[in-house]
């Protein structure tokens, strides 16, 4: 294989379900954003059940997905992230880079506590509440309403960093990271045998139940 | 001679009691106390119902609180206070500046919890459902135009 060739050798770095969570993930961040300005509330309930069950099939699929999904592959020390910060270490860039992934940490820490806030949040009437909210105070559920806002706006600035970084990967570094997100496909480093090792249908139907099953139970 | 002891009392009962006297004449405060039990009552009443676990005696306690809160709220908002420099309120200036409009939202919503204390009469929790929706529309329609964007 000549040289040319090898540099744009196709790889796949990212499995099916990871896409399928991110931009589904993606839609309904912003269809939950619009419906609670536009106070649709059923619409925002339904919402965020939905990405529930998304969160829940992410965070297992962390542990039993695919090869770049996995938490174990992504996180990386502290001194690790410095290193690379300071380039004396060029850990695979393969996936997530060591920065990169703590992005994804710190979005799925706060979708958690968004969506975790939201289930127990009730509004200042008491009209409209959570599915939880019953099983908490007037006051504790003022109070899930106020973290479920303020984790909102943390939200939107890590959403606006992730996008930043992007660009600037685009930008300055010339590294296209937003196709690899649709088509799974990412350009093989030359001499790298770095690829992507997906999971079985084993564990992409335990997830799948396991996710459906908490959002169902939650929701009923 | 005076009784000391008993001017001490009554001097020392009376500064303690300042504070109290302070915080029940804010009407700000005062409205914003009355409308938080107002919707812990309301989420009361939500979450038995949503719940399939309503029960009359429940609604009947609920619904006479909520009427109680419906008729409080022609004291709520005596003139000067609306939203000004140092005052934390969510009431708009329409309240006010709308006088009659208002009434008549308050009016609505006064004759909506009667309804639903009506309908905790009856031991029927589809009628309870319905008074309860209308009752929460009617807060509605009074924040839609006279309250500050809340979550």
């Amino acid at each position: 294989m000549n040289s040319q060739a090898e540099a744009t050798r196709k790889v796949k770095v990212w499995d099916v379900p990871t896409r399928l969570f991110h931009w589904l993930l993606v839609v309904l961040f912003a269809f939950s954003w619009w419906s609670a300005e536009n106070h649709e509330m059923e619409w925002h309930y339904q919402s965020g059940i939905l990405v529930l069950a998304l969160l829940v099939f992410r965070l297992l699929w962390g542990f039993i997905g695919g090869s770049t999904a996995r938490f174990a592959t992504f996180v990386r020390s502290p001194i690790g992230v410095f290193g690379y910060l300071r380039g004396k270490e060029t850990p695979s860039a393969f996936g997530h880079n060591p920065i990169g992934g703590y992005s994804v940490v710190a979005l799925l820490l706060f979708l958690c506590i968004q969506v975790g806030a939201g289930l127990f949040a009730t509004d200042i009437d008491g009209l409209e509440s959570g599915p939880l909210s019953h099983l908490v105070s007037f006051d504790t559920g003022r109070l899930a309403a106020e973290v479920h806002e303020t984790a909102f706006n943390v939200l939107l600035l890590l959403v606006t960093v992730h996008v930043l970084a992007i660009l600037f990967y685009a930008v300055v570094r010339k590294r296209n990271l937003l196709t690899p997100m649709f088509t799974g496909e990412t350009d093989a480093a030359t001499g790298s045998s770095d690829r992507l090792v997906s999971a079985g249908w084993g564990s992409l139907g335990l997830a799948l139940v396991a996710s459906a099953a908490i959002a169902w139970w939650v929701a009923a | 001679m005076p009784n000391f002891r008993l001017i001490g009392f009554v001097v020392a009962g009376s500064m303690l009691s300042m504070p109290l006297i302070a915080v029940a004449s804010d009407p700000v405060k005062t409205r914003i106390a009355g409308y938080r039990a107002l919707g812990a009552n309301f989420k009361a009443v939500n979450d038995s119902l949503r719940g399939g676990n309503a029960t009359q005696v429940q609604m009947q306690a609920l619904s006479i609180k909520i009427y109680g809160a419906a008729k409080a709220q022609y004291s709520w908002y005596p003139r000067g206070s609306g939203p000004k420099a140092g005052i934390k309120t969510a009431a708009k200036s329409e309240i006010w500046t709308k006088a009659a409009a208002f009434r008549t939202a308050q009016d609505i919503f006064a004759k909506q919890a009667k309804a639903f204390q009506n309908a905790a009469l009856k031991n029927d929790i589809e009628a309870w459902k319905t008074a309860s929706r209308k009752l929460g529309a009617s807060c509605k329609g009074c924040h839609d135009t006279f309250r500050m964007e809340s979550d």
